[in-house]
């Protein structure tokens, strides 16, 4: 009680001192608590997008394919739905079938990816597609660019030519529901959205998919993986969204690696500011330290002394700058960050990263682990700051401290 | 009867920038339990270093230091602390207390250090500040007090452990006559009643006067000894 009282009183007696030190410290918690949820909402969102565009939380491809991408590796329905049926873990799944081919119009022809699905069906979800009216069998949505150069509008007709599976040509004719413009590259200049059947069946792959999309209702990615491959035979087997989006995992990886190297460098930063002020705090006080050395207090307690006054400043403050970051994150949450002017500044409609469309719209998560790690990491730090200052005062002899 | 304190052929070098000061040169020195000594000597005499030299604080550079019968010159800074702690009470000549903390809790701080319990801290604490009839600076902080009042405190904190020996490095010198006398009056008291050896530095005449033996030094050396 008596450290405690004393370390208190301590704090109180240079406010100005203990108030940057208090500040630097919440400060930082703070900082890191924010961000850390700010940044993790954001991912959350961009896999949210990411696997409603892409391969759901898990897919099921033909290894082959998986690896290789030739539309003759295919798996058949039959393959794999009973394994999707026993997860029962799904909320949803999508079966996608993937072929590329020639787009021709009145004039012109450009190559196009065909990603042939179940459209009534993924209108409702998928990022991209959703809110589009499909009517036939024979509606198709087509990236704006590809559009353009093939100078089709919607209502007109378009054909693609498409090689069969026993290797012949084929031309499909379809009529253009949509144009979407998506601010990803790879989508507005050469895909096109189809329907699955129509799209397999007059190719000679009845029956056939490349991929199996499945939203998980409840358990991790990793789990339904495991769970799928003891249910799947080879060559069917399932991968997490990481594994088939590895584009975004990556983008993922690299930009919270950015965020830890910054955090990072605000703690290194910081520390060395706090041992500073510790530093500037103890030097103040060597003739009192001298006199509690002659009284017969310990060079172990002196530290002590130190030791406590900073745990007591480090817990005060690391409370403070959590429950401050935490009250943000409650509107950061609920109300998010627009970054649309931003988007508009840098001359840009939309944003993608990491082939994945972002929304406008940041809103941060409460990551808990991340949230405690944070606050922990930067209390103990601060704490163990007070080792340097202990350590510089014990090294000098008692005669030395009592003659300032 | 050991005595309480023995300096044998003690002498401490000073070196600073490449100039040796010789603050004390042979010092043969023994001080006995109940006695009430000044050490008396010019600025620069080498008082100071003479306390620090018997307490441990300053290392000596020949001859020994023997407090109670043991040699202390290899002695670590753990052993040092303890022996100071338990067995040696301190009055400076100024920035005696802690600044945060009041009288009753400065005093109470070396029984705290000493691993005294709670109860009897208080009650040893208040006893004593009873007996040098200074309760009423029981809850003051140091700053809420006059200098004088801030030695009384100083001294009931140097007390309250009944050490062995009580080493007063100049503890009037900042004070003026009147509570310069008082404070050497509460000492005697001290001494007399209860047997406390006080071994006190001062360079005031009449602070001098009240001592049953004075040492004096002069340069480093003890050039004479006067009893009453
Ligand atoms: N750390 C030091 N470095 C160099 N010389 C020192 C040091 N401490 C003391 N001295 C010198 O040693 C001598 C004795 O000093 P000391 O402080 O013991 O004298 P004193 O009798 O207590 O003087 P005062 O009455 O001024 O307090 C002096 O010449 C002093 O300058
Ligand atoms: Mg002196």
């Amino acid at each position: 009680m008596i450290w405690i009282r004393l370390a208190w009183r301590n704090i109180w007696r240079n406010r100005l001192r203990s108030a940057i030190q208090f500040t630097i410290i919440a400060g930082s918690v703070f900082l890191g608590v924010v961000f850390h949820n700010l940044a993790m909402g954001n991912y959350r969102n961009m896999i949210r997008q990411g696997t409603r565009m892409g391969s759901g939380d898990v897919a099921i491809y033909n290894e082959k394919w998986f690896r290789m991408r030739r539309t003759n590796f295919t798996l058949t329905e039959d393959d794999v739905l009973p394994a999707v049926r026993k997860l029962n873990m799904a909320d949803r799944y999508f079966l996608r079938f993937y072929i590329s081919g020639y787009a021709r119009s009145t004039g012109t022809g450009f190559p196009v990816n065909i990603v042939a699905m179940q459209l009534k069906k993924e209108v409702k979800d998928h990022p991209l597609l959703r809110g589009t009216h499909i009517e036939s069998e024979r509606d198709i949505i087509v990236g704006e660019k590809l559009a353009r150069k093939l100078k089709i509008s919607e209502g007109k007709r378009l054909v693609v030519m498409l090689g069969m599976r026993d290797g012949e040509l084929t031309g499909l004719l379809f009529r253009v529901r949509r144009v979407i413009r998506t601010g990803i590259e790879e989508v507005d200049c050469c895909t096109a959205f189809a329907d699955l059947d129509y799209v397999r069946n007059n190719t000679g792959y009845r029956g056939h998919i490349h991929e199996v999309a499945i939203l998980l209702r409840r358990g991790s990615p990793d789990e339904a993986k495991r769970k799928l491959n003891e249910l799947l035979h080879p060559p069917a087997r399932a991968y997490t969204w990481r594994e088939s989006m590895k584009e975004l995992a990556s983008a993922i990886a690299y930009d919270y690696m950015g965020l830890v190297m910054f955090m990072l460098f605000l703690y290194i930063v910081i520390s060395v500011g706090t041992v500073n002020v510790l530093f500037m705090s103890v030097m103040d006080r060597m003739r009192e330290f001298g006199m509690l050395r002659a009284i017969g207090m310990k060079p172990g307690q002196i530290s002590r002394m130190i030791f406590t006054e900073c745990l007591l400043l480090g817990a005060t403050a690391g409370i403070t700058g959590l429950l401050l970051a935490l009250l943000v994150n409650v509107y950061l949450s609920t109300h998010g960050i627009n970054i649309e002017g931003l988007m508009k500044l840098a001359g840009q409609e939309s944003v993608s990263y990491g082939g994945v469309l972002i929304e406008p719209v940041i809103r941060s998560t409460w990551e808990w682990k991340g949230t405690a790690g944070y606050t922990i990491f930067i209390v103990i730090l601060s704490i163990l700051a007070s080792w340097f200052p202990a350590r510089w005062i014990n090294r000098k002899s008692v005669a030395e401290l009592m003659r300032r | 009867m050991k005595p309480i304190v023995e300096l044998v052929n003690v002498s401490k070098i000073f070196r600073s920038g490449g100039e040796e000061v010789h603050a004390l040169r042979g010092i043969d020195l023994k001080v006995e339990r109940g006695e009430f000594t000044a050490i008396a000597g010019p600025s620069g005499s080498g008082k100071t270093t003479l306390l620090n030299v018997i307490s441990g604080i300053e290392k000596v550079d020949g001859g020994k230091v023997i407090f109670d019968g043991i040699p202390i010159n290899g002695m670590d800074e753990n052993a040092l602390s303890d022996l100071r702690l338990h067995r040696i009470g301190f009055v400076f000549q100024a920035y005696n207390l802690i600044p945060t903390l009041t009288a009753r809790e400065n005093v109470e701080f070396i029984l705290f250090l000493r691993g005294v319990g709670e109860k009897e801290r208080r009650e040893r604490v208040e006893k004593v500040f009873r007996e040098l009839g200074i309760e009423n600076l029981l809850d003051r902080f140091p700053h809420q007090m006059s200098g004088g009042q801030q030695q009384r405190v100083a001294i009931a904190r140097a007390i309250v452990g009944e050490p062995d020996i009580v080493l007063a490095d100049e503890p009037t010198a900042n004070l003026d006559s009147r509570n310069s006398m008082a404070i050497i009056e509460l000492m005697k008291n001290l001494n007399r009643e209860k047997g406390i050896t006080f071994l006190f530095s001062t360079h005031d005449p009449l602070i001098m006067e009240n001592a049953r033996r004075i040492v004096y030094l002069r340069d480093g050396e003890i050039v004479k000894e006067e009893w009453k």
